[in-house]
């Protein structure tokens, strides 16, 4: 796979997500200074409160009795939390269809979008695709719940005027999960597809020219210049879908709480609902760490693996 | 899921969690900020600052807003905080509160729903507000002789020990049936002027249906406004009279499941599993019967529709029935301004209060028996609205055992597999029966 | 599809036998592009819809997409139950704040991920990058501790202060940063810039797309955050919109569907117009970032 033999864009390529080459000498002064409001504010209002919350883990608080240290036993209790195992399934699953949906859709809808369409219908396009994002999540809810109803909404309606007898979506336990995954596409995607957009506006248009100018078809263009050079980006997307995507928490609330079934019991509602309705808070943070690391581990896997296929891919 | 427009539940719905939070200022715990930063004057006799915490859904808001007013110009001395919180549900409310409370906020009265006026009692969190009655007795007792005695006997029996009295009840509601006259009429069916099986219920449907095409009432899935009703009018329950039993894989529960999902199978019910706007429905002459309380009168009158209906009762099976639920207002134990928070009750139980509150269209039955069966409150409204009132003499309290967001979930979880088919009624109950015992032993 | 808009010096010397099969395919992507954005508003088309007509005609079936009769009497209600104006300040004061503190943050912080080499730098981003994972429903009890600390509750102050740290803009605009070539950096210092002046000088102006959408995206969260104002505020004219939206929809006292519908579309029109003002910002055939320098 090589690259137009542009020594610019092989440098440029060759920075993309790499670590900034550490040429030249270090200023720590300089680098803290510029750290520092945002470091501060990290420290008292995210990582401060972290740790508090973690420290719970050790604890069974249930907020009724004062917290008892009990060590490791939260810690024991996950081995045999079959629960826990199926919500950190549904999580996975969701996440994975959440990150391949976005990475593909986001990717394809930046491009068809950002040249060669009439300015009119890009513009209606782009904003069509980005006003779901716009309205909060118990909005989102709230309206699919309507549109989703089995005989008043306006899409079992339309399904049932072509002849398709609408699933039950939330009720079925094996339609609820793709139900959250579809509404939750349909509420993010613009999110992903503006990040793509960004980032297709680092791909100079001279080198896709310069492509065409030395016979290559658009297919091959696609594939040799702009993929590659698309990489840092769809990396970016896919480390943000994937930490976004094993936390999600708001629709499964709203809608179906988990069931039926515990189909769509997720990591996060799990931990809710332990935390907040059971009452166990102690319990909870060590899901809550549990989720952490998860995370932490396919992130770290993901960035590993970025080597092989980001940077001049 | 439920069918009609919000969950009604809600006003209904847990907050056990906000009397286990109220304990953690006194906990020795790194989260638990005890000791009161607040620099809140502590007056014994009058004066301070009063926090009132209430559920601040944007009716309650905005009629609250105006008593407040007038309570401060009343009484100068004391400053009157008056905090709605807008949360999703009754649970989110809990949570709420218990946030600020942990984190260490001054309360002085929190409107509580009945599923968490026994923790906060067990709790022993509130101030017994036997003293403060006799100061005032002559207000106290006018208030009782016009507010429902059941309620009074119902705080007595379950969020009250050694005789103490820790609440003073406020508003509450019933399930009673919304029911269209017009397509009644128009099927050729009578509708029922006492008591109705539920039979007869079903055969109303199936004309109502034939000559109209309308739905006959809606299925939904909430534990006030559909688990309760349909089992208490065949004898059953969830959970026994004493809160500690599961009761809810009886053969009378699983005939009312059973039923209620027959409606839906044939086609009398619209299936469940969204949402959609039961008044509306209604008024387009699509659905002829739907459940609730005093709140969907408020949704008929936006609608303009409220002439053509009328509040009967639930159809029932084995003997009429209604889950009951209330608001209530104590003094937490932790209150700094109890003598100012008592003020401020006896301005809750006033006949002004209850006047404007009427007036303002909550979606309660006001607590006081003249403003409930009153003009104002009847003005306007479907016929028979007294019913929600009457039916009081058959009410059953929603239970609020410890653990009831949990146990909520459970029959919820239950009552939906049962209505939507995923589970048979027989199957659904009994698995909940287990888990439920579980969570009340 | 990236030729078609090439620079006249390409479009002139491609070969012609490629424009017929460029119009066909150019078609069906448009026609295909047509349809899903259809598809992707029609179900808020239907709810502004359903909001502009009279609650009685609302929800019909086969369903009505023009409103008629026409009727702003949910959008009367709506302003009759909260009150939407004063909470609509609040909102555009946190949201304003919140964006451009958490942009000047983010940049100053990007930069130096980005540019300025220093022992323990990779680390810090790691650690930055994994407060990112942590489930935020826990913590919400030792952030309100530390806000009633600072004496921030019901402040506005408590909301948007925690939000001038964006990780995700930091990340963000890193990555961007990134894809800058040093050489740019190089020619200004030699010419005497320091840090910050290549910063404002060099980097920020070639971050446009990144500052847009993180502006976007900024203004969105902000614009609907509610767990916040719900826990932090108490007095009922702090209170921000996403409040009052959920006090609409909320338990007995709320408004019907019709209702909630009118205030979710009052609620997300200025994030719209914000949207609509930075976007233009992506596809204005911006011919390169960087490289021409």
């Amino acid at each position: 796979m090589t690259t137009v033999a542009d020594p610019r864009v092989e440098g440029v390529a060759r920075r993309l997500w790499r670590h900034p080459s550490s040429g030249g000498r270090q200023s720590p002064l300089a680098g803290w200074l510029f750290l520092s409001p945002a470091l501060l504010l990290f420290l008292l209002f995210i990582l401060g409160p972290f740790i508090a919350a973690m420290a719970l883990s050790f604890y069974s608080y249930d907020l009724l009795t004062p917290a008892k240290f009990i060590g490791l036993d939260n810690f024991k209790a996950l081995r045999t939390d079959e629960l826990l195992l199926k919500s950190l399934g549904n999580t996975f699953i969701f996440a994975f269809a959440s990150v391949v949906t976005h990475l593909v859709g986001g990717l394809l809808l930046a491009l068809a979008v950002n040249r060669g369409v009439h300015k009119a219908l890009s513009y209606f396009v782009r904003t069509a695709i980005f006003f779901p994002f716009l309205i909060s999540w118990a909005a989102v809810a709230l309206l699919w719940k309507y549109v989703l109803d089995p005989t008043f909404g306006i899409f079992s309606y339309y399904l049932g005027v072509i002849g398709i007898t609408a699933p039950d979506w939330f009720t079925d336990p094996a339609w609820a999960l793709p139900s959250i995954i579809g509404i939750d596409f349909w509420h993010t995607i613009g999110y992903t597809f503006l990040i793509m957009l960004a980032g297709l506006q680092t791909v100079p248009a001279e080198m896709t020219e310069a492509a065409v100018v030395d016979g290559a078809s658009r297919v091959q263009t696609f594939f040799f210049v702009t993929l590659p050079l698309m990489t840092p980006t769809m990396f970016f997307a896919s480390v943000i879908t994937f930490i976004g995507a094993f936390q999600i928490f708001d629709p499964v609330q709203i809608i179906t709480q988990g069931g039926p079934n515990d189909s769509t019991m997720t990591a996060v509602m799990y931990l809710y609902q332990t935390g907040f309705q059971a009452f166990q808070i102690g319990y909870a943070s060590t899901i809550a760490l549990v989720v952490f690391a998860v995370i932490m581990l396919v992130t770290l896997i993901q960035f590993w693996g970025s080597r092989k296929w980001v940077h001049n891919a | 899921m439920a069918a009609l427009t919000r969950s009604p539940l809600s006003r209904r719905t847990l907050l056990r969690g906000l009397g286990a939070a109220a304990l953690a200022p006194t906990l020795g715990l790194p989260l638990a900020a005890c000791g009161s930063d607040d620099s809140e004057s502590g007056g014994g006799s009058g004066g301070g600052t009063v926090t009132f915490v209430y559920y601040g859904d944007a009716e309650s808001q905005k009629a609250y807003d105006q008593l407040f007013t007038k309570f401060r110009s009343e009484h100068p001395e004391i400053t009157l905080k008056a905090q709605g919180i807008a949360a999703k549900s009754w649970a989110d409310f809990a949570n709420a509160v218990a946030t600020r409370l942990a984190g260490g906020q001054q309360l002085d009265v929190v409107q509580i729903a009945t599923e968490g006026q026994r923790i906060f009692m067990t709790k022993d969190l509130l101030e017994p507000l036997d003293d403060y009655i006799k100061k005032d007795q002559a207000a106290v007792d006018a208030y009782y002789k016009d507010t429902p005695e059941s309620i009074r006997t119902f705080l007595q029996q379950y969020a009250s020990k050694d005789g103490q009295t820790f609440f003073m009840p406020g508003g509450y509601n019933t399930m009673a049936l919304y029911l269209n006259t017009k397509i009644f009429t128009d099927a050729g069916v009578e509708p029922p002027t006492d008591t109705w099986t539920w039979e007869e219920f079903r055969a109303a449907g199936q004309a109502i249906k034939t000559k109209t095409g309308a739905f006959l009432t809606a299925a939904g899935t909430g534990y006030f406004t559909d688990v309760m009703p349909w089992m208490l009018n065949n004898g059953a329950a969830p959970i026994s009279e004493d809160w500690t039993k599961s009761t809810i894989n009886t053969p009378e529960a699983v005939e009312a499941l059973t039923f209620a999902r027959s409606l839906v199978v044939d086609g009398l019910a619209p299936k469940p599993g969204g949402t959609f706007d039961a008044p509306t429905q209604m008024a387009k002459g699509k659905l002829a019967t739907f459940g609730g309380g005093r709140w969907p009168t408020n949704d008929l009158r936006r609608l303009k529709f409220v002439d053509p209906v009328e509040l009967v009762k639930w159809p029932q099976q084995a003997k009429p029935g209604s889950p009951v639920g209330w608001d209530a207002w104590p003094i937490l134990k932790q209150s700094k301004n109890k003598d100012s928070a008592w003020i401020f009750i006896t301005y809750l139980i006033s006949e002004t209060f209850g006047d404007a509150i009427t007036a303002g269209g909550g979606g309660a039955v006001p607590a006081r028996i003249s403003d409930a069966t009153g003009p104002e409150f009847l003005k306007d409204a479907p016929k028979n609205t007294e019913l929600l009132v009457d039916l009081l003499d058959v009410a059953t309290p929603i239970p609020g055992p410890d653990r009831g967001a949990e146990t909520q979930k459970v029959i919820e979880e239950a009552w939906t597999q049962g209505i939507t088919g995923t589970k048979d009624p027989q199957t659904a109950l009994a698995e909940a029966d287990s888990k439920l015992q579980a969570l009340l032993s | 599809m990236t030729t078609t808009s090439a620079a006249p010096s390409t479009a002139s010397s491609a070969p012609p036998r490629r424009r017929r099969p460029f119009r066909v395919g150019r078609l069906i992507k448009s026609i295909v592009l047509f349809v899903i954005g259809v598809l992707m508003i029609a179900p808020l088309v239907w709810m502004i819809s359903t909001s502009l007509t009279e609650p009685i005609a609302a929800f019909e079936l086969p369903p009505t997409w023009v409103p008629v009769p026409f009727s702003l009497q949910n959008f009367g209600d709506v302003v009759d139950l909260i009150p939407i104006g004063r909470q609509a300040v609040n909102s555009l004061i946190v949201t304003t704040i919140s964006v451009t503190g958490s942009l000047i943050t983010a940049s100053l912080a990007a930069y130096a991920f980005s540019r300025i080499p220093f022992r323990g730098r990779d680390s810090v981003f790691v650690v930055l990058l994994a407060a990112l994972m942590v489930p935020t429903q826990l913590t919400i009890i030792p952030i309100f501790i530390i806000m009633r600390k600072l004496e921030l509750i019901d402040t506005l102050a408590a909301l948007w202060i925690p939000a001038l740290v964006n990780v995700f803009a930091i990340f963000f605009l890193r990555q961007y940063f990134n894809t800058i070539p040093r050489d740019l950096d190089e020619a200004a210092r030699i010419d005497g810039a320091g840090h910050l002046r290549i910063l404002f000088q060099i980097l920020l102006p070639l971050a446009g797309p990144a500052l847009s959408a993180l502006a976007i995206l900024g203004f969105e969260a902000s614009w609907n955050n509610y767990f916040g104002p719900l826990i932090f505020l108490n007095s009922p004219e702090k209170m921000t919109l996403p409040v009052g939206l959920v006090s609409l929809s909320a338990g007995q006292g709320g408004g019907p569907a019709v209702v909630v519908f009118a205030g979710i579309t009052l609620v997300v029109v200025p994030i719209l117009i914000v949207f609509l003002f930075f976007q233009r910002q992506f596809v204005e055939s911006v011919a390169s970032v960087g490289i021409r320098g």
